[in-house]
C-alpha cells in the first residue's frame, strides 16, 4: 500500500543513503534540520521524498504524489533527478505558471579517486577574500541561473557568500587580485560533497587554471569524504570538458524547471 | 563576556501573517515597522563590541540595522526551531496542537526537531557566546531561544508553550545569569520533562 507521509529523520537518512550522490542535498538539509520533508511510503518503506524550501527537490519513484506540496510551496525552482522532477512537473504543470526555463539532462558528475595534483595555490577562503569573491560568486550565479543576485538582493547575497566562508565551504586560488579558480560546497554529508559555482575569471581561462584548481580541491575533499560531485548545464561544453579531463564520471542527470 | 543583551528579531514579513519559518534558506525581509524597531533597538541599548545573530535573514537584518558597522558573528546553533511538516503554516494550523500533545523528545514530523534537540543546540550556542572575549555582546535571535534563556536565567526549566517575546525588545543577561541558564538548560536536556 502506498501513502503520503511525514517521514522521520531516520527514514529520510535511510532513503538518502541509497543514492548518496543524487540525494546529497536532501541529506545535507535533513541533517541541518532545514525545511519540510514529505515522503511516499510503500509497504512500510520510503520510496520517494520531497524537500520544500526555497526550491522543491523530489527524489525516488512516484513523485507526482508531491503535487499539492509543490503548488503550495510557490517555489522558484523544481530541481533534482531527471525522472523524479519529470514525474512531479507533469503532475503540477497545469497549476503552476509557465517555466522561465526548463533544463533537462543536466549531467551529474562524481569522482572518488584522487586525480593528479594540480600544484595550484588553492586554499580555504577567508573573510579578507570576501570583496574579491562576491562579484565572482554573483557572476557564477548569473551564468547558472540567469539572475544577477546583486541586483535582486546585494546585502543578502554578500552575507550568504560570507556564510559559506565562515562555514569552511569556500575555496579559491587567487594571484594578483585575479581568481584563477574558486568553488563552494553546496551540500556536504558523510558520503559526498557537492560543489557549485566552479569558476575562473574570464581573463585567466584557457590556460589550465580550472583543471589545476579543481584537481587540488578534489584531492583536498577526498581526504574528508568518499565522493565529490557536481552538476552542470548541459550546454556548458567547456565545463563538461573540464570535468571529463580531471576524471569525473557522468553518473546520472538532473532536471531543473525554473519558475 | 560580561554582559549579553538578547532580543528577538524585529517584525518580518512572515510575522504579519503569523507564518512559521524554521528554514533559513527562505529569504524573509523585515517590514518597514521592523526596520524602525531594529534601529530603535540599537539606540536604546547603545554601543556593544560584538553583534551575534543566527542564520536567518531577519536576525541579521535586525542586527545590522541596530548596530551598523559593528563586528558580527553568526551563531547558527541559536537558529529557530525546525517546524517540519508545519513549516510555512500558521501556529494554529496544527503546530500548536502538536506541541501540546507531544513530549519534549518527540521529533517534529516531516524532518523537524524535538524541543530537546533544539535546546541542546541553544546550550552550545550560548556557550559559544559565554566564551567570547568581548565584554558587551548583543544577540538577535528568535522567540524560543530568547524565552528559554530568560526562563532558565531565572532558574526555570523549559516549558512546552512559551510566552510570546516582543520583537526587538532588549533583555540584559549578566555573565552569572548566563552561566546559570546554561546549567539549567543543559540539565534539562539530560532529563527532559514538561
Amino acid at each position: 500500500m502506498t501513502q503520503v507521509i511525514d517521514p522521520t529523520r531516520d527514514q529520510i537518512l535511510a532513503f538518502c543513503s541509497e543514492e548518496p550522490v543524487e540525494r546529497v542535498f536532501l541529506e545535507d538539509v535533513a541533517r541541518r534540520g532545514q525545511g519540510r520533508f514529505t515522503g511516499v511510503e510503500k509497504d512500510g518503506r520510503l520510496v520517494a521524498l520531497c524537500h520544500t524550501g526555497a526550491n522543491v527537490v523530489p527524489s525516488g519513484r512516484g513523485c507526482g504524489a508531491f503535487a499539492d506540496e509543490a503548488v503550495r510551496a510557490r517555489a522558484r525552482m523544481l530541481i533534482g533527478e531527471q525522472g523524479a522532477v519529470s514525474d512531479l512537473w507533469e503532475a503540477v504543470r497545469r497549476n503552476l505558471p509557465a517555466p522561465r526555463e526548463d533544463r533537462p539532462r543536466q549531467p551529474v558528475y562524481t569522482i572518488s579517486e584522487a586525480p593528479e595534483p594540480g600544484e595550484s595555490g588553492l586554499r580555504p577562503a577567508q573573510l579578507a577574500d570576501l570583496d574579491l569573491l562576491v562579484p565572482a560568486c554573483a557572476h557564477a550565479h548569473e551564468v547558472e541561473l540567469g539572475i544577477n543576485p546583486l541586483a535582486r538582493d546585494a546585502d543578502g547575497f554578500r552575507w550568504r557568500t560570507r556564510t559559506q566562508i565562515e562555514e569552511g565551504r569556500s575555496w579559491l586560488w587567487a594571484e594578483g587580485g585575479v581568481i584563477l579558480f574558486k568553488a563552494e560546497a553546496s551540500a556536504w554529508t558523510p558520503e559526498a560533497v557537492q560543489l557549485q559555482q566552479v569558476w575562473t575569471d574570464p581573463v585567466a581561462r584557457g590556460t589550465g587554471n580550472g583543471s589545476r584548481g579543481l584537481r587540488d580541491l578534489i584531492r583536498f575533499l577526498l581526504v574528508r569524504t568518499p565522493r565529490v560531485c557536481l552538476f552542470v548545464r548541459a550546454d556548458n561544453d567547456a565545463a563538461i570538458k573540464l570535468y571529463d579531463s580531471v576524471g569525473m564520471q557522468h553518473v546520472l542527470d538532473y532536471r531543473s524547471v525554473l519558475l | 563576556m560580561r554582559e549579553l543583551i538578547v532580543a528577538r528579531h524585529a517584525e518580518s514579513r512572515l510575522n504579519l501573517d503569523n507564518v512559521l519559518n524554521g528554514d533559513p534558506s527562505l529569504r524573509v525581509p523585515l517590514t518597514d515597522l521592523g526596520r524602525r524597531q531594529a534601529r530603535a533597538l540599537g539606540t536604546s541599548v547603545g554601543p556593544v563590541e560584538l553583534v551575534a545573530h543566527t542564520a536567518f535573514d531577519r536576525t541579521r537584518e535586525t542586527a545590522e540595522l541596530a548596530w551598523p558597522g559593528m563586528p558580527t558573528l553568526m551563531v547558527p546553533e541559536l537558529n529557530e526551531i525546525s517546524f517540519g511538516r508545519w513549516e510555512g503554516t500558521r501556529w494554529s494550523d496544527g503546530y500548536e496542537a502538536w506541541v501540546g500533545e507531544s513530549g519534549p523528545e518527540d521529533e517534529c514530523p516531516g524532518g523537524g526537531e524535538s524541543r530537546v534537540a533544539a535546546v541542546r543546540r541553544y546550550v552550545h550556542g550560548y556557550r559559544t557566546l559565554l566564551g567570547r572575549g568581548e565584554e558587551r555582546i548583543a544577540l538577535v535571535a528568535h522567540g524560543a531561544p530568547v524565552r528559554y534563556l530568560l526562563l532558565a536565567a531565572a532558574g526555570k526549566r523549559p516549558i512546552a508553550l512559551l510566552e510570546h517575546v516582543l520583537p526587538a525588545e532588549p533583555h540584559e543577561v549578566g555573565r552569572g545569569e548566563l552561566e546559570r541558564a546554561i546549567a539549567v538548560l543543559a540539565g534539562w536536556t539530560a532529563n527532559p520533562s514538561f
